[in-house]
């Protein structure tokens, strides 16, 4: 008897949870109308025009269009300044990271770090180009003391408006990236397994190669392909360093948007997809790669 | 350990250099304006000019109403996920990402496609709407941030019973979400706030394709003209940034303080 | 003579003194608990055993060998982690194997140790899993398993099983057990749980504040425990505000006789302890000293009842079996509470 009582007693509240949560769905709601109106919609329907012509009819013709030379080049010159940038803030970044995670350095250094590290990975852009400029531009600090001791930096044929100059540039961003996104990854590196590693008998050494690398590599890889999608996307501090010279995938973009460059805007629809889809490649790597460390680190 | 410290040191030293040179050297460059001197005649002709100071107002005011409608956007989305949607979580979170993988300038392009003068809704076609839509563009950019400070403040408090409780003592949902839950996450929101504040506030691509007078446009008119005036600019936006993550960082730490 | 010996043993961290010249001799094939609680040096001790601390002074020697200043690598120890420390990159088979893999042993030597280990675990048809597939449970029997692969001189157990859940804390503690004696491996045990360390050593070595205050079996700690400390922390026990007399002792104006009359001159103020076990509602001919006393809670808990009884400022409480065909005594009856003058420890007031 007291089983089947309480029986009907619960039913009543589970009747009170409607199937469809008005209030919920409500709450959502501007986020999903702005989603759709300001994310979605507008970048579906440009990467869908790269599918048609001037006449709206179904072609490939833009596709292949980006096979031009100059495409290819703005392309190509995109990759690598972004490839080179992402290696070497991956590089660099998580040497960095584990200098000062894993290398014995006083603690205090590391807030200082990560703050700066904050700072500068948003300092990007415009005051960035302004910046490297000022230092090691035509007449930059730097240059100007390199060449007073003797060392000709725009004689031996370095300029800031070009591959080595943009990726210099970009290293003051990508670097700091790369030790935010790496460090909880060298602290979810546990000291008790590198005492496991040295108590079954194993060097510093053949700790890092056996046990931290693998450990490390999906978050290192993962990490270097959302810096290469940062760098990739990357317009205004290219544009500032070097104005429209620089024929690089964005800048070519952002010429097209102003002035019809190409002289065909479905084919500008096009090389907006093509960027999409190296950044959003990258990205899904990053996200693939790192929910596999997740897995393992849970 | 004392030899990996040595490598460690040396490490950071090499990488400290990289970074601070470019900032003394800027620095230096920015107080040469007067011949033979150093001076901070740089920055005084910068705050005189009427254009900076349009477009820096400009560019706070748009700014602050990006956070506002951040605010309004995520906080009630990202609540209603965790609390009484959670299959949908996969789907926002996807949403949320976006951002980072469509580089701005793309979508911007898109806006002017589906916004421009000619369409159903011509945005563009007024001061005011391209302001509106201007400041929607900062939402998208700055959605992955604001999504997930608010996401990781909302699980470090334990919304069901918070909200349970308030609903036993009569509570409707929006007295819950605005009275009892935003004060709870008021310092997770507040980071996503810094966060987006700073990448409007400089933004470029938008305000220059959209042309707009916000700042990053007059910071790229200053760059192609002037020679002292950009460094002075560059030390003044570093140290903007700085002490936006500075407060950020203090708002965040302060948090978990008191926990 | 001694298999593992621990002599002068300190450690210091700047001024804080965390081991203060610890000694320990433990025999080959000894199953040693350190028992004590959090922060009195036990696991400083054992991190000094395994190499991952250096002594600030004093020596350790394992089989005759000094290794107090040699690297972990070196000492030829094996080791279990309280949080199981398992390489999340290798499998089972991985992780078992990684130590003789470092040793250069070939393929097939490691492949049938393995095999063996995993079978002295009970994990043979869990070679291919990864550890975050496992349960808390599986993962310490692999940990365990890695730890012997390499036949260590010493195994050392740090905490292993604060981790799991009550059931299979006591399944594990029982198979590490039977797993210790079949090898004959000389094992140091940490851990916090007066239980785990009564039912599973050889020897114990109660510590606190950096010193050994007992070692001795589990039967020598519990009955005869030599502080008021080491009385204290294993097991429970009750405690009396006391004065010694003539025959005796005063409490509270009730007179009891004891042997055990310890060096205290008549007057002096002492604490007397029994542990719960020993008191009786019942008198019996051995239980020649008695209290009166009221009841002052009565808690059924199943199979025994517990009861508190008060006697003037002092209180004892203590478990009588559950008895079907009798109702427990009730809160306010007036009892007589027997036991016997020998059950009587007197500890340093």
């Amino acid at each position: 008897m007291s089983s089947v009582s309480t029986l009907t007693a619960t039913q009543p509240i589970e009747m009170e949870r409607p199937k469809v949560d008005i209030v919920a769905w409500l709450g959502l709601m501007p986020f999903v109308l702005f989603s759709l109106f300001f994310l979605i919609i507008p970048t579906g329907l440009l990467l869908a025009g790269a599918f048609f012509d001037k006449d709206g009819a179904f072609t490939f013709a833009n596709i292949i269009g980006l096979s031009k030379p100059s495409i290819v080049a703005s392309y190509v010159l995109s990759l690598q300044i972004s490839a080179a940038s992402a290696l070497g803030g991956a590089l660099i970044g998580a040497v960095l990271a584990t200098s000062v995670v894993h290398g014995g350095l006083p603690t205090w250094l590391r807030p200082v770090l990560n703050t700066f590290c904050g700072v500068a990975s948003n300092f990007a852009g415009l005051p960035l180009a302004f910046a490297f400029i000022a230092t090691v531009g035509r007449l930059g600090v730097v240059t100007l003391l390199l060449k007073f001791v003797g060392l000709d930096l725009y004689g031996n044929g370095f300029t800031l408006f070009n591959f080595w100059g943009l990726t210099l540039t970009y290293l003051y961003f990508q670097i700091p990236l790369m030790v935010l996104i790496l460090t909880p990854a060298l602290d979810g590196l546990k000291k008790e397994w590198s005492e496991a590693s040295a108590i079954l008998g194993a060097s510093v050494w053949q700790h890092w190669y056996y046990v931290s690398l693998p450990i490390l590599w999906p978050s290192l890889l993962g990490s270097t392909l959302l810096l290469f999608a940062n760098a990739f996307g990357a317009v205004a501090t290219a544009t500032a360093l070097t104005g429209a010279s620089l024929n690089i995938a964005p800048i070519l973009l952002f010429a097209q948007i102003r002035g019809d460059v190409l002289h065909d805007p479905n084919l500008g629809y096009a090389l907006a997809l093509g960027m999409v889809l190296i950044t959003g490649l990258s990205n899904v790597g990053y996200i693939l790669l790192t929910s596999r460390t997740a897995r393992w680190l849970r | 350990m004392k030899q990996s410290s040595l490598g460690a040191w040396i490490a950071f030293i090499l990488g400290a250099s990289y970074f601070l040179i470019p900032l003394l050297a800027t620095f230096e460059f920015s107080l040469r304006m007067l011949r033979g001197q150093y001076s901070f005649e740089a920055y005084r002709v910068v705050f005189e000019q009427t254009r900076f100071q349009e477009s820096f107002s400009y560019s706070l005011v748009l700014a602050l109403a990006t956070v506002v409608l951040g605010v309004l956007i995520v906080v009630p989305a990202a609540y209603f996920v965790q609390l009484r949607l959670p299959k949908l979580r996969p789907a926002v979170e996807f949403v949320t990402l976006l951002p980072l993988v469509i580089p701005a300038i793309v979508l911007v392009f898109g806006y002017l496609r589906m916004y421009n003068s000619s369409s159903i809704l011509p945005l563009t076609g007024s001061t005011l709407g391209t302001d509106l839509l201007l400041t929607l563009g900062y939402v998208a950019l700055a959605l992955p941030y604001m999504y997930r400070s608010v996401d990781t403040g909302l699980r470090a408090i334990d919304i069901r019973t918070l909200t349970e409780a308030a609903q036993s003592l009569g509570a409707n949902s929006a007295t819950i979400l605005f009275r009892v839950i935003l004060p709870n996450i008021r310092s997770a929101i507040l980071g996503g706030a810094f966060l987006t504040f700073a990448i409007a506030i400089g933004e470029f691509t938008f305000a220059s394709l959209l042309d707009r007078p916000a700042f990053g446009p007059y910071l790229q008119w200053i760059g192609s003209n002037k020679a002292y005036e950009p460094p002075a600019l560059a030390i003044m936006s570093f140290f903007i940034t700085w002490a936006v993550m500075g407060v950020m960082q203090m708002v965040v730490s302060g948090r978990r303080g008191t926990r | 003579m001694n298999f593992v010996t621990i002599s002068q043993l300190v450690k210091n961290y700047g001024t804080n003194k965390v081991v203060r010249g610890l000694d320990l001799g433990i025999r080959r094939g000894e199953f040693v608990s350190l028992l004590g609680p959090s922060g009195c040096g036990k696991t400083t001790v054992l991190r000094m055993v395994a190499g991952f601390e250096t002594a600030s002074s004093g020596t350790i020697t394992i089989d005759g060998e000094n290794v107090t200043s040699l690297t972990p690598a070196k000492r030829n120890v094996g080791m279990v982690f309280q949080a199981y420390a398992l390489f999340p990159n290798m499998t089972v088979t991985g992780n078992v194997g990684f130590g003789m893999k470092i040793a250069g042993r070939p393929a097939a030597e490691i492949k049938a140790r393995v095999a063996e280990m995993l079978d002295l675990v009970k994990l043979s048809n869990f070679g291919d899993r990864y550890p975050y597939q496992l349960s808390g449970g599986q993962q310490q029997r692999v940990a365990l398993a890695r730890a012997l692969a390499i036949k260590p001189r010493v195994l050392l157990l740090d905490e292993p099983l604060s981790a799991l859940d009550a059931k299979i804390r006591v399944s594990l503690r029982e198979e590490i057990r039977a797993m210790q004696r079949d090898l004959g491996i000389t094992t140091i045990f940490v851990t916090h749980d007066q239980e785990e360390a009564l039912s599973i050593s050889d020897r114990i070595v109660v510590m606190n504040a950096g010193n050994a205050e007992q070692v001795g079996t589990p039967f020598e700690i519990y009955n005869r425990p030599s502080t008021k400390f080491v009385a204290g922390f294993v097991g429970t026990l009750n405690q009396f505000k006391a004065v010694r007399t003539a025959g005796g002792y005063d409490i509270e104006g009730q007179l009891v006789s004891s042997d055990a009359a310890g060096q205290a001159a008549p007057g002096t103020k002492v604490t007397l302890a029994l542990r719960p076990e020993a008191m009786s509602l019942e008198a019996s001919p051995q239980r020649s000293n008695s209290l009166r006393g009221v009841i002052e809670e009565v808690s059924f808990l199943g199979s025994v009842v517990r009861i508190r009884v008060a006697f003037g400022s002092n209180k004892a409480s203590f478990d009588i079996f559950n008895n079907p065909n009798a109702a427990p005594p009730h809160r306010g009856a007036e009892v007589l509470l027997h036991f016997n003058p020998d059950d009587i420890l007197v500890l340093a007031a």
